[in-house]
């Protein structure tokens, strides 16, 4: 069975429409109409509804051995030239391989996988293409085509599920802490120690703290480009993913939760252990956290991705699609290393050998 | 017609006597002695003549000895040339030896040699001048007189003994160790040593190490020693280590030089000082001088004239000294730059990875953290102390630098050494 798909065409041209981040509103790059979303909204608005009305029914266990479900893949059509497309069980958004008609897949994006919020795209494609310009610039140590056009132009637009935990937490904090002084009475150096009980309780609140839902995707790349700016949030409708590559999530609220939790004790830690900053040093510390009224929200924020394979190892560069943060771990090229290594090498034994022939002239 | 055939017979008879004659006196050899200074009795002079006269038809050459103190305003090797060339001819097989009465230091004796003399004793002129030293030593004049004429004989090769050994050193050594600080096995060593210094030089080698130069300058005993073992005029160069040193001033070592030795090292001596007494003063052992001694003269065996620069990496270095300094001048500045290479590499290839993500305390909102319990509850205090220790400095070291500078020279070469 297919997937349920939409493609939001021009109402003039009949031309896909994508999202622009430029102007934040739907564009038609064929006959440049221009469409806000509540324009959408109106002339969709039955898409909207079949979205909302229609869920992906769920495969038997035939269906899923049969060539189209096979493995990571599924088919959909496409709504504008009938082909039809294999994608992968998680991609929610994506461009026919044929005709490049936006497509989204609303089957994805229903039910328990309907995103609650979206912060659309505001960095355009020629900012993140000079963003990673920027970044790689002066790092020589990267492979050739590392920093080619062709490997630059490569840059994807890609809404990332994300979880956004909200909640109060109640954090007790105790530990022992020092306090030393030291001064000198002629010969003899004094040093005083204090030591104290130092605890501290407080309740916090934190708010839409994010962990992304998607396993394929490193956790620890996506907070490098946080954070997000929240008041870029709106309520979530298809028509900002046209346009862009998107994926629904594969890491439940429950699981994304442990993670967030994580981060909100050591970050409740180090507030409270910032109201100590009076000792010298801080020991036998214990620190207990609790959490109630929590909630998690459903979110697709925007990201620009750029992938590159280098001797067999996978490489992301990424970029903040609101903010425009922007963080990567870099490939180094052996051999260039190896030069730089060897040129530096040569400079400094030539300098030491001449201060030391100099020095051995002196003497 | 007889009498015309008998006549012409005469004639020819009478040419062929007087032409069998002329070889005969051709071949006779002369033998002149002038002792202007009186040197020599009447008597002496008869008899040495007569010495002379039969040696000069044994060795079959001419043979004149001359002693006086008068050359009539010519070199000495002119007045000796002029009077081989004048008394015996240009081409002739003779010997003629200038001895001078006097002694003045630009005045010396000199031995002119031609034809088949030139060969045998020209090239030995050393052996007979010292032979005729040690005559005039050990008897005078006339022992002086009679050294020369049997010094004459030898190497002519008519009496025993004849010309040197072939298998004799050309170029002679000596070392003369009066203080015993060489064992026997360094001596050994070195005598073999100095003769390859010796061949390459192409001149004898002396290293005497003294605590007893007999009253004289270090430069007089050296001068003297060179003098009386290889004779005057000879090519030889003498070290001499000087510990007899009853004046600041004396020269804790010179160098005496003559003939080839003085063309090759007369300006020379500042380096060999310095080879000589920094392995000396390294080493403590007077063996490693005396070869670096030898080693600069093998080095510097081409006639390089003027002073040279003490070059620590090619001169006096043996292969594993010059490879252990190339090392230090070497190695170190190579493990510095290893530890820069790869300090720098690994600080460059670090801004390749990944950055520490922030802290979800960018998430708080502030306005709604509050703050319910803060407590600091003293426990306890204690106070430590200690007592600093005091620093002592360091003692300098110094030690006396040794200036050295090179003398002049009399009728030889060579420089002092003064510590």
């Amino acid at each position: 069975m297919d997937i349920k798909t939409v493609t939001y065409q021009c109402p003039n041209c009949n031309a896909g429409l994508e999202f622009d981040e430029a102007s934040g509103k739907l564009r038609c790059f064929y006959c440049d109409s221009e469409f806000t979303e509540a324009q959408i909204q109106d002339i969709f608005k039955q898409n909207e509804g079949m979205k909302l009305e229609t869920d992906e029914p769920e495969l038997t266990e035939q269906q899923k051995t049969t060539e189209e479900y096979s493995g990571e893949s599924a088919l959909y059509t496409c709504p504008n030239c009938g082909a039809g497309v294999i994608c992968d069980t998680l991609t929610a958004s994506t461009h026919c391989h044929f005709c490049h008609t936006p497509v989204i897949l609303t089957g994805r994006l229903s039910g328990e996988f309907k995103p609650d919020m979206v912060i659309p795209f505001s960095v355009t494609r020629e900012w993140a293409e000079d963003g990673f310009r920027q970044y790689i610039k002066g790092k020589f140590l990267l492979p050739k085509g590392f920093k080619s056009e062709a490997q630059i132009k490569n840059i994807t637009a890609l809404y990332v599920p994300y979880w956004l935990k909200s909640g109060l937490t109640n954090a007790h904090y105790t530990a022992e802490g020092k306090v030393v002084h030291s001064w000198t009475s002629g010969n003899t150096v004094y040093t005083n120690t204090k030591i104290y009980r130092v605890e501290r309780e407080a309740e916090m609140a934190f708010i839409r703290v994010p962990c992304d839902g998607s396993r394929r995707i490193d956790d620890a790349l996506m907070e490098s480009i946080e954070p997000f700016d929240y008041k870029g949030l709106k309520p979530f409708s298809m028509s900002y993913l046209s346009g862009k590559a998107a994926e629904k999530y594969d890491v439940s609220a429950e699981s994304a939760s442990v993670r967030i939790d994580d981060r909100i004790r050591q970050a409740a830690k180090d507030v409270l252990k910032k109201t100590a900053s009076q000792y010298s040093s801080l020991s036998k510390e214990n620190c207990d956290i609790s959490f109630r009224q929590q909630n998690c929200v459903y979110a697709m924020l925007p990201v620009w991705f750029l992938n590159y394979t280098y001797r067999g190892k996978d490489y992301a560069f990424v970029m903040n699609g609101q903010t425009g943060e922007k963080f990567g771990e870099l490939p180094v090229s052996g051999l260039k290393r190896f030069l730089f290594g060897l040129g530096v090498f040569a400079l400094s034994f030539v300098i030491a050998v001449l201060i030391g022939g100099a020095c051995l002239c002196l003497g | 017609m007889s009498r015309i055939k008998a006549a012409a017979l005469a004639v020819v008879m009478l040419l062929c006597t007087v032409f069998m004659c002329v070889p005969a006196s051709a071949e006779s050899y002369n033998a002149i002695l002038i002792d202007d200074v009186d040197f020599l009795t009447q008597s002496q002079k008869a008899e040495v003549l007569t010495n002379m006269t039969e040696a000069a038809e044994k060795a079959q050459c001419n043979i004149a000895l001359i002693i006086s103190d008068t050359i009539s305003g010519l070199s000495e090797r002119e007045y000796t040339e002029k009077f081989l060339d004048d008394n015996f001819g240009i081409t002739s097989d003779s010997v003629v030896f200038y001895f001078a009465a006097n002694l003045h230091f630009d005045h010396d004796d000199w031995l002119s040699c031609s034809g088949s003399c030139d060969k045998k004793i020209g090239e030995n002129s050393n052996v007979l001048i010292k032979k005729v030293y040690d005559g005039l030593e050990e008897s005078g004049w006339k022992g002086a007189a009679d050294a020369y004429v049997s010094g004459i004989l030898e190497l002519m090769g008519v009496q025993e003994g004849g010309e040197p050994p072939a298998d004799e050193p050309k170029f002679r050594v000596i070392l003369r160790d009066e203080q015993d600080v060489l064992t026997d096995a360094e001596e050994t060593e070195l005598l073999v040593d100095m003769q390859s210094a010796a061949d390459k030089i192409e001149c004898s080698v002396a290293v005497v190490i003294t605590d007893n130069i007999l009253g004289k300058t270090a430069r007089r005993y050296a001068d003297d020693f060179l003098d009386e073992n290889f004779g005057f005029g000879s090519s030889a160069i003498v070290f001499l280590f000087n510990n007899d040193l009853v004046s600041d001033y004396d020269y804790d070592s010179w160098i005496s030089t003559c003939g080839r030795a003085n063309d090759l090292y007369e300006y020379n001596t500042d380096p060999i000082f310095d080879a000589v007494w920094d392995k000396v003063d390294a080493t403590g052992s007077y063996a490693d001088g005396i070869k670096a001694f030898c080693r600069y003269l093998r080095s510097h065996s081409s006639g390089a004239i003027g002073n040279t620069v003490y070059d620590p990496v090619t001169d006096y270095q043996d292969g594993t000294e010059k490879a252990a300094l190339i090392g230090v001048l070497l190695v170190p500045p190579a493990i510095v730059a290893l530890i820069i290479s790869l300090c720098v590499t690994a600080a460059e290839s670090k801004k390749y990875r990944k950055k520490s993500p922030i802290s979800a305390a960018k998430y708080l909102d502030e306005s709604r953290t509050r703050l319910i319990t803060n407590y600091d509850i003293f426990m306890r205090e204690y106070t430590t102390h200690y007592t600093k220790s005091s620093s002592s400095g360091g003692g300098g070291h110094h030690s006396g630098g040794g200036g050295h500078h090179s003398g002049g020279h009399s009728h030889h070469g060579g420089g002092g050494h003064h510590r």
